[in-house]
């Protein structure tokens, strides 16, 4: 059985304003590299995973990129946002976490904690990454952890 | 036959035809007469076990609405008004995403 995946926050952000309206993924500032079917390929990804855990750091950077757009779709997709926090499960990292792994001064502390959460277990499973960023897939890769690089996909 | 008698004989109707299929969250969606024929025209969708989220991220998945593919199936049962059902069709795709 495949374990639980943690989300990038760009793809996270996919994600939720795709899961607002399709429509907004073209008009948010933030998701111009990413089209209608890139949402669907990132649904199909997600989908083979036992579970999506949220990690507080990548949250509070989805939050801020999510709010980058004009109401009412902002107001949409908070909602959308609050939506995803109330029903999935969050792993309890801390900065400390992150400041401690060497890969700190390079990727800085949200990706550091990613990686710092990719080395832990959940029922006996690995936690693995999903993300669009090619260096921080490398960086996991190399390390041994589990981890598909959504650039991949498309 | 009113139409709470039509929706119970469609209802009936798709419980009996896909009792091996464990389908489950039956409900009515649409009711319509047929101008031409009088024909109860009910469409109903349920679930079956592949459109139902089998692990945690694709309840996830469900719930935020971002995967099609775990919707519903929509049938459309059209009822003569002696209560035999006449036909049963899928409900075009076009019509069927809400």
């Amino acid at each position: 059985m495949t374990g639980p995946v943690i989300v990038d926050a760009n793809l996270l952000l996919l994600l939720i304003v795709g899961s607002t309206d399709l429509k907004y993924i073209s008009v948010h500032k933030n998701l111009s590299d990413y089209s209608e079917s890139d949402f669907e390929i990132l649904g199909l990804a997600i989908s083979v995973f036992s579970d999506i855990v949220l990690i507080p750091h990548v949250m509070a950077e989805v939050s801020s990129l999510a709010r980058q757009i004009k109401n009412p779709a902002r107001a949409r997709i908070q909602s959308k946002l609050r939506d995803l926090v109330e029903t999935t499960g969050e792993l309890p990292m801390t900065s400390l976490d992150g400041v401690r792994r060497d890969e700190f001064e390079t990727f800085g502390l949200t990706d550091a904690i990613i990686l710092q959460a990719c080395s832990l277990f959940q029922n006996d499973l690995d936690v693995w990454l999903l993300t669009a960023d090619e260096k921080l897939a490398v960086a996991a890769e190399m390390l041994g952890y589990g981890v598909t690089n959504f650039s991949h996909l498309r | 036959m009113d139409v709470k008698d039509a929706i119970k004989i469609a209802k009936d109707y798709v419980s009996e035809v896909f009792a091996d299929e464990h389908v489950t969250n039956l409900g009515l969606e649409e009711t319509e007469v047929d101008a031409d024929t009088g024909h109860w025209i009910i469409t109903l969708a349920f679930s079956r076990p592949w459109n139902t989220p089998r692990t945690r991220a694709q309840e996830v998945l469900e719930n935020l609405g971002a995967v099609s593919s775990l919707r519903r199936s929509f049938k459309v049962i059209t009822v003569a008004d002696d209560g035999h059902v006449i036909s049963m069709k899928n409900r075009v795709r076009a019509e069927a995403a809400e």
